[in-house]
């Protein structure tokens, strides 16, 4: 037998220090969810459109409509969202308006990324 | 490598391959990373690390990775399950050799599952080129309340196994 299985035979579930680290990790992980509702969310100026490693970037103020490789995207009232899109699961659409800067709209299957930027360090590109 | 010692491991290694396929039928948690899975086939990992050690817990993690991208997943599966595995193992395995007198394996574990969905998240955000490390809202969570079950898991099985199942 291991040692480290001796020590788990004699030891209990939980220790003073299990629950101390549990307990770090679960703020740790909690912390982006609590950032994101604390802090208003920054609107977004402009969106970045990637096909096929290929970028473009439109304003958010400007209404427009594209047909991307059977998938159309619509930017309506500075949000910008998926309106159609014939890939099979259709998360793409259900993620439905985002315009919120770091938000974005993925389709996996044809990759094609849509992402709202701003300049906060949340919403910047990479 | 004696027969009990080769039958143990290949055992784990079955049972982790199961639990690989079956994640794999799960609605997709991680929408933006095809391939990538809840990392509840490191139960067995974890498990022969008490019973085999480092080396017995690595031999079921890779292959298990290398088999279940070969029989279930496609070439996505291994890049993400390699990175995150080896990653959140290294790390339960330098835990475990520091401090299992203090902790115990489930908190060994929650860390490794946290750590196996961040390497997820980073790895799906440098293959599409997309900024997605906001996406840690739910990966971050998820990745705790799996390893959390794994290490109640672990810590009960690794209880209740009789003496001789353990040693050559």
């Amino acid at each position: 037998m291991t040692p480290q299985a001796e020590q788990l035979k004699k030891s209990k579930i939980f220790t003073v220090f299990d629950v101390i680290l549990i307990a770090v990790v679960l703020i740790l992980c909690l912390l982006p969810l609590f950032f994101k509702l604390i802090v208003p969310p920054e609107k977004g100026k402009t969106v970045k459109i990637t096909h096929n490693g290929v970028s473009q970037t439109y304003s958010l103020n400007k209404n427009a409509t594209f047909n991307i490789d059977g998938a159309v995207i619509k930017i309506e009232n500075g949000a910008v969202f998926f309106e159609s899109n014939d890939c099979p699961t259709k998360q793409c659409v259900h993620t439905g308006k985002i315009s919120n800067a770091g938000d974005s709209a993925i389709c996996m299957p044809k990759g094609i990324y849509v992402q709202i930027v701003g300049d906060g360090f949340d919403g910047s590109s990479k | 490598m004696s027969t009990k010692k080769l039958t143990r491991l290949s055992l784990f290694t079955t049972l982790a391959l199961i639990m690989s396929l079956v994640e794999s039928a799960l609605p997709p948690l991680f929408w933006f990373a095809p391939g990538a899975k809840l990392g509840l086939a490191n139960l067995l990992s974890l498990i022969a690390l008490f019973t085999d050690g480092v080396i017995g817990g690595y031999i079921v993690l890779i292959i298990r990775i290398l088999l279940a991208s070969v029989f279930g997943g496609s070439f996505s599966t291994l890049i993400y399950a390699l990175p995150a595995g080896v990653i959140s193992y290294s790390m339960q395995v330098l835990l475990v050799k520091l401090c299992i007198k203090k902790i115990g394996v489930v908190s060994i574990s929650v860390v490794g599952g946290v750590l196996h969905n961040v390497t997820q998240t980073v790895i799906a955000s440098l293959i599409t080129g997309v900024n997605l490390y906001s996406l840690i809202i739910y990966t971050l969570p998820t990745g705790f309340v799996a390893g959390l079950f794994v290490g109640v898991v672990a810590y009960f099985t690794l209880k209740h196994l009789p003496d001789k199942f353990y040693g050559n």
